[in-house]
């Protein structure tokens, strides 16, 4: 098992490192930071940006082949990935967005995880059922809602019960109030920001593990060795989830690692909309303002985030079937 | 008091067509230690009332009725009251061995949860208790093979980790639903010893669900026999088997050939299907397929009630039966009008093979292929059909039978060995002439003749199309196609319909019409019957021996059925691992098979008989097939009875490639033995 995991973990680094130099070549074929200085009054002289962007390695001037590998020195030696064309630390702005990201997307994937596969199975025992149909009606109705309209639907109500109640008692934007101090109070103060958000990507993020779960585990709920676990004196429900849930949760532990990566910078709307400044906006942001090294940092993220969904994958499909240490 | 009993028990499901009467009154008393049978064919609610007394029938089932173990009422209890009576009152084994096991738990822990659900063991303890539980049932290092995941496991083995689950608390009652049906014979003897020991062991009752009546004759004390959701016939085994009194049993036990009644007689075939059990019948359900009916059975269905002691039978006209002599057997038509007994003429060899090899190589890896082994499934296979002759080969899944088919009727040039059909030798690629005119001299039928039939092609164009292949006018295939209908016994108009119109036994004349559209020199028959209820069976056997003699045909039967191959053929070769064993004329090999793994084979095969099934010597195999490595040996040497016996000189023999050895005085009777006496 720590053997298959050691070689798996090489070949996902490989290709992490094939992957973000490929995209640092890319984006500096198509990002053009020369552009960003253009917009400033007044404008300066060609020469004169391209002076102030040699100060973070992005000088057009310079050979590429030579800008990649002072690049790459700076990761490996120093693991600096390098300024944004104003400046800006990548490095600090990617630890920043990071932590705000993660607060936000690992609990809404917890729980769209434990929702979903929770309403799953009730859905499943409960086939054609008066439960079985409003969860799944529930469920089919928040699929096609649009987040945005989501977002602000619970902003908007969040917003009316504050003014009916007089006082803030939902935030609705940003992720931490500016003067709050010690331990206690700043958690409080996280929580009480982070649970609209969270609301708001469970909502949505559910539905899809529920309508999942519930056909895989209708596939398994009826399974012959089902029913000799119920022969042996299993409970129905104890059954199922020892038997035919684990079966049937193969799947979804796969597609839940793989989710990572997209949920990571995915949340775009999520984050503007309550005004969180997380690494979905980064991504958008460093594309629109042609940064090279943001653009690459953020895909390399994406690449990490990738190769350790991809290895919790594997650890996760080994524990619910014993079967693959084998192989 | 009875340790079962089950009274007037009723179940009913919801379908798009209205309610099933699945279950209708049933019924039942079984005492501890003894064995009771349920038996009947397909949708006769056997199964259903096994459900219905473990309570693991679907929500949507409506059970009425009593269903008391010791005397305490089970129906209407909850799932979690019903709980605590599974697996620690009431054990059940299942027909499919290869699905009732959890995939992702090894077998030694699904025997020990089955084990800890009901005591309150240490995980140690209870593995220990597992580990003995597996010995108990037969599996071979049980400590080691605990660890085991069930894909490791044979069909056989797996069955027995499922009856060492359902003792695993010593359960007062085990009920076994077809628990042989999946397995092969020789497995069958392994697994019913099994269940017989932890019958034993356990002093429980026996439920044994089976449609096998060679099985019943072998286990069961007492049988009920059930028709339509009833039961309709109730007596102790031997009383049954010799003196039924129900038309419908006594049709059922004459539609099995048997090696007493002879080869080639007719058998009976009761005719039409069960009822669809959609409303409850007005009259007796058997009514429509009844040679005895009298305008009486139509009142009322006829209540089971005693006829002689002990005996119980639902039929009004019973007692004519029992004391008056009516003869429902010659009532019955049998299939066959005089068929004409034929004695094997050497005529000319329609197809033969010579040290036939194939091999499948076994790989590995996903991306990049690697071959890492070989699987040999026909080790050298000589086998000579002559025209208008019946050449069985027997053996068990995995043997190669399959194989050795599939290569002839490829019809191309074989890896290693010759393959001549119709006198044409198969060497390179064929010209397209010569294939198609091969092509029309052999043609094969299938097992599952559902499968083989396309649901969207009409019976006429299904028979259009081997026709159509042989580039014949439109006139000759229409007027072909009603002579095929006519051979096979299907009325004119059935050609214009779908097969899904057509019950199992009909779908297979139609598909045995289909093989024979282009008059074929040989018809190569896979497991024909094997897929079809009992009195059906009996139907097709007395149809393939009535088109034999009609049209000369050879046939190349491969059945694992010995009943059926008995039944058919002249002559028949017994195959083990890919290598024909022994191979005579089919009433010597039956009389006097030679072999050890013959003896074993015909020793395993259930003849429903209690008499002869109860007195006669049997020979249990051990271990499984292909167990040790190949060494140009005896492939037999591993399972062989005979190999611990021998001498040391004798036994190094077996270690050398066999030969085949002739009987002395029986032309024709070859055996691949060096230890047995062949005169």
């Amino acid at each position: 098992m720590i053997k298959l995991l050691v070689r798996r973990s090489t070949s996902w680094l490989i290709l992490i490192v094939v992957a973000t130099n490929v995209t640092y070549l890319l984006a500096n074929l198509f990002l053009d930071p020369r552009s960003n200085y253009r917009e400033t009054r007044p404008i300066p002289s060609e020469k004169q940006i391209d002076d102030s962007l040699a100060a973070y390695g992005l000088d057009p001037r310079v050979p590429l082949i030579e800008r990649w590998w002072s690049w790459l020195r700076d990761i490996v030696l120093h693991f600096d990935w390098g300024r944004s064309p104003n400046g800006g630390s990548v490095n600090a702005e990617m630890a920043y967005r990071t932590l705000v990201s993660a607060q936000l997307v690992l609990i809404a994937t917890v729980l769209c995880v434990i929702v979903g596969v929770g309403l799953g199975v009730v859905s499943a025992i409960h086939q054609y059922g008066v439960i079985d149909r409003v969860l799944q009606a529930v469920s089919i109705l928040l699929y096609n809602v649009p987040t945005v309209v989501m977002a602000l639907l619970l902003v908007f109500g969040a917003i009316r019960i504050n003014e009916s109640v007089g006082h803030t008692l939902f935030l609705v934007a940003g992720s931490q109030s500016p003067q709050v101090s010690g331990l206690l109070p700043t958690i409080v103060d996280r929580l009480a920001h982070l649970l609209l958000p969270t609301v708001s990507l469970t909502l949505l993020g559910y539905v899809g593990y529920h309508l999942t779960q519930r056909s895989l585990l209708l596939d398994t709920i009826n399974a012959d060795f089902v029913r000799t676990a119920r022969a042996t004196g299993l409970p129905y429900g104890k059954a199922i989830r020892r038997h035919a849930l684990r079966a049937a949760l193969i799947p979804t532990a796969t597609s839940v690692a793989f989710s990572i990566p997209g949920v990571f910078t995915g949340a775009i709307i999520t984050e503007s909309i309550f005004g969180w400044h997380g690494m979905g906006e980064y991504f958008s942001l460093t594309l629109a303002k042609n940064d090279v090294n943001g653009v690459v940092a953020v895909a390399a993220f994406g690449a990490l985030m990738t190769a350790i969904g991809a290895i919790l994958a594997d650890i996760a499909t080994a524990f619910l079937d014993p079967r693959v240490r084998l192989a | 008091m009875s340790l079962l009993q089950v009274r007037d028990l009723s179940v009913t499901f919801p379908s798009e067509h209205g309610p099933v009467h699945a279950v209708r009154g049933v019924d039942l008393e079984l005492e501890a230690g003894r064995t009771l049978s349920l038996v009947g064919e397909s949708g006769s609610g056997k199964s259903t009332v096994a459900g219905a007394i473990i309570g693991l029938l679907p929500p949507s089932a409506i059970i009425s009725g009593q269903v008391l173990l010791d005397g305490q009422e089970l129906t209407g209890r909850t799932d979690q009251e019903l709980s605590r009576v599974r697996g620690r009152r009431i054990g059940m084994v299942f027909q499919d061995p290869l699905s009732a096991l959890t995939p992702m738990f090894s077998v030694g822990r699904q025997v020990c949860d089955a084990i800890r659900v009901h005591q309150n063991l240490t995980a140690k303890q209870a593995w220990n208790k597992a580990v003995d539980l597996l010995e108990l049932v037969g599996i071979r290092d049980p400590a080691r093979r605990a660890k085991s995941f069930p894909h490791e496991f044979s069909g056989g083995m797996r069955q027995r980790v499922v009856i060492a689950i359902a003792i695993a608390n010593n359960p007062d009652l085990l009920i076994a639903d077809e628990p042989t049906t999946a397995l092969d014979v020789t497995v069958q003897a392994q697994v019913l010893e099994v269940l017989h020991t932890a019958q034993q062991e356990t002093g429980a009752g026996l439920l044994l669900i089976t449609h096998d009546l060679g099985v019943v004759a072998g286990h069961a004390d007492d049988v009920n026999v059930m028709y339509a959701g009833a039961v309709v016939e109730h007596a102790k085994v031997n009383e049954l088997f010799a003196r039924p009194l129900m038309p419908y049993t006594i049709g059922l036990l004459g539609a099995v050939p048997t090696a007493t009644a002879g080869q080639r007689t007719p058998l009976i075939a009761i005719p039409g299907d069960p009822p669809q059990l959609h409303q409850e019948p007005s009259g007796c359900p058997f009514i429509d397929r009844c040679p005895a009916a009298i305008e009486a059975c139509a009142q009322a269905e006829p209540a089971l009630r005693s006829e002689t002691s002990g005996h119980l039978v639902a039929c009004i006209r019973s007692g004519e039966i029992a004391h008056d002599g009516l003869d429902i057997a010659a009532l019955y038509a049998r299939g066959n009008e005089a068929v004409e007994q034929r004695s094997i003429q050497h005529g000319e060899l329609v197809l033969s093979t010579r040290r036939l090899v194939k091999s499948y190589p076994i790989t590995k890896g996903t991306l990049l292929r690697r071959q890492v082994g070989t699987n040999v499934a026909v080790r050298g296979v000589d086998f000579d059909l002559f025209a208008g002759e019946t050449h069985s080969l027997v053996g068990e899944s995995g043997s190669g039978k399959t194989s050795t088919i599939m290569e002839i009727l490829h019809l191309n040039p074989p890896e290693k060995g010759q393959i001549e059909v119709l006198g044409t030798p198969i060497t390179g690629a064929l010209d397209a002439h010569t294939r198609r005119r091969l092509r029309a001299g052999i043609q094969l039928v299938t097992q599952d003749a559902t499968a083989s039939l396309n649901p969207r092609l009409t019976v006429y164009d299904v028979l259009a199309e081997p026709l159509q292949a042989a580039h014949r006018s439109r006139a000759q295939i229409r007027g072909r196609i009603y002579e095929l209908l006519d051979l096979v016994g299907l009325a004119h108009d059935v050609a214009d319909r779908f097969p899904t119109a057509f019950s199992g036994g009909q779908r297979q004349r139609i598909g045995i019409a289909r093989a024979l559209a282009l008059e074929p020199k040989v018809v190569v028959l896979d497991e024909p019957v094997s897929a079809l209820d009992m009195s059906v069976q009996a139907d097709i056997l007395n149809l393939l021996v009535r088109l034999q003699s009609q049209l000369s045909v050879a046939y190349f039967l491969v059945a694992h059925d010995l009943s059926v191959v008995r039944y058919l053929s002249d002559r028949v070769s017994v195959m083990y691992l890919g290598t024909i064993v022994e191979s005579a004329p089919a009433e010597d090999l039956f009389d006097y098979g030679l072999h050890p793994y013959t003896k074993a084979l015909l020793s395993a095969s259930p003849v429903p008989d209690p008499v002869v099934e109860r007195t006669r010597q049997r020979i249990v195999l051990h271990g499984e097939t292909g167990s040790e490595d190949d060494d140009g040996g005896c492939v037999f040497r591993p399972q062989c009875p005979l190999y611990s016996a021998l001498p040391d000189e004798m036994r190094a023999r077996c270690h050398q490639p066999q030969v085949m050895r002739a009987r002395n005085g029986v032309p024709g009777h070859r055996v691949a033995c060096h230890a047995v006496a062949v005169d």
